[in-house]
């Protein structure tokens, strides 16, 4: 069990470790929000998880019930803010990086 | 609260916080309002995720309702500035 909750916490601090040097690296707000939801999603899942098992092994099942509760509220809350965010950001005006390749979203937006 | 069975949960919140300091540097130099709300954002999720971590060390139920209140209001936030940003009453 140990090793289990050991290898779910380790898991998702790889992959918010890959959000935070995407965060850092990408080249604009559309990649850095690519980058960011879906690794931020899967890694917190994934350590809450662990803190759920963590929870059930010390013999506080309802306690374990809440810490999934809350990770039901992160993964549908998480994808609904980039995506506010995202849509925000477009019509507001923020420039696309310049080697991006398809803007499907314009290209509809002009039609 | 015994220090001996709980160091993976430790570690694991060193590590959060520590995660969360690069999310300083973009919020910081962040060139639009976009990237601030992201950064303020995922710092909230490593927030949560520290809370929970917490919860479990100190053995407390009430860090839980603490988590989900910062969770809570971080999505509305996000949501609130969003809106604004795209009806353009802020920069």
């Amino acid at each position: 069990m140990d090793i289990l909750i050991l290898l779910l916490y380790a898991a998702g601090l790889f992959f918010n470790l890959a959000a935070v040097v995407g965060m850092i690296r990408m080249p604009d707000l559309y990649c850095r929000l690519h980058s960011s939801s879906k690794n931020t999603t899967l890694g917190s899942l994934l350590i809450v998880f662990g803190l759920a098992l963590r929870e059930f092994q010390a013999g506080e099942a309802p306690s374990a019930l809440k810490v999934l509760l809350i990770a039901a509220f992160l993964l549908v809350v998480t994808p609904i803010g980039s995506h506010a965010l995202a849509r925000a950001a477009y019509r507001y005006g923020i420039p696309l990086w310049e080697g991006t390749v398809v803007d499907q979203y314009g290209e509809m937006q002009e039609q | 609260m015994g220090a001996t069975h709980h160091d993976l949960e430790y570690v694991l919140t060193f590590l959060l916080a520590l995660l969360a300091m690069p999310m300083l540097y973009r919020l910081w130099r962040g060139p639009s309002t976009g990237d601030r709300v992201l950064a303020l954002e995922t710092i909230g999720v490593f927030g949560v995720l520290v809370l929970l971590a917490l919860s479990v060390i100190a053995e407390r139920t009430i860090y839980l309702d603490l988590a989900v209140l910062l969770a809570l209001f971080s999505f509305l936030g996000t949501l609130v500035i969003a809106r604004y940003l795209e009806r353009g009453l802020i920069q």
